[in-house]
């Protein structure tokens, strides 16, 4: 696997995802490829320690996107990955300015 | 989440961002539903408040009262914002109301206040489709308040 020994692929990527980042097309070809990598991270869960160091780049990545092939492509992986480590992209999910100063009472309970 | 959003209400958004972002949307349902106190249904009433703005500013666009009587806000936000912010709180309500969720301790019905979409509202909405399915809009919320048991106002 990829990711299963040092150097890992997915560090590779994020170093060279710094070199080209202002390249859309070859920022793409990158994130395919780390996507491709982490096929089955399911089962040997290899970036577990690191998954919070990866998130946070794919996050920043996505928010520098231009053209929207990358951004279906960073989605795609993140869509991925919170699936294998939902815990953290929890963290990354929350919807930011829209919740500030809201004023709703909290809900108590849910029923169907 | 709110970088997708910005995709999908984007002002000039192609059919295959409009069709990916939506289903993209769909895919994060866990975490909609993990956050839906505090996200989801707040996020919600702002998309139904948001469209029915843009709605009654594009429909009356000559009544120059009604237009001043807006707030600054309401207003930049109706000039920025596109057609498809209409279905989006349609298809995030699908979303998180496909399956029935049921709460730790069913005690109290959820309690959260929610503006009446506006007859514009569905107008400008008259059907939308996700995963090939066609849906009328005026459904889907019916059905959703009614689950979330969402008190309108």
């Amino acid at each position: 696997m990829l990711n299963e020994n040092e150097p890992r692929f997915s560090d590779w990527i994020l170093e060279r995802l710094n070199d080209v980042r202002k390249n859309d097309a070859q920022r793409q070809l990158l994130i395919g490829a780390f996507r491709h990598s982490i096929q089955n991270e399911q089962q040997m869960l290899c970036l577990g320690e690191h998954i919070g160091h990866i998130s946070h780049v794919l996050k920043k990545t996505l928010e520098s996107v231009v053209h929207a092939p990358l951004m279906i492509t960073l989605t795609d992986t993140i869509i991925d990955l919170s699936r294998i480590y939902p815990h953290v992209f929890q963290e990354i999910f929350v919807v930011g300015d829209r919740n500030k100063n809201e004023d709703f009472s909290s809900p108590d309970e849910f029923i169907d | 989440m709110d970088i997708l959003i910005g995709w999908y209400i984007e002002p000039l958004p192609t059919d295959r961002i409009l069709e990916y972002t939506a289903q993209a949307l769909h895919k994060f349902r866990p975490f909609w539903l993990e956050q839906l106190d505090i996200t989801t249904l707040t996020l919600l009433s702002h998309f139904i408040e948001d469209a029915d703005n843009y709605a009654q500013v594009t429909r009356i666009d000559c009544d120059r009262t009604i237009i001043d009587s807006l707030s600054r806000s309401t207003k930049m936000n109706c000039k920025t914002t596109k057609i498809s912010l209409f279905p989006l709180p349609i298809k995030l309500l699908l979303s998180i109301g496909e399956r029935p969720v049921r709460s730790q301790s069913r005690q109290s019905p959820l309690s959260l206040s929610l503006s009446v979409p506006s007859p514009l509202f569905f107008e400008r909405c008259p059907m939308i489709s996700l995963r090939r399915r066609t849906f009328f809009p005026s459904n889907v919320l019916i059905v959703g308040f009614r689950r979330f048991s969402i008190q309108l106002r």
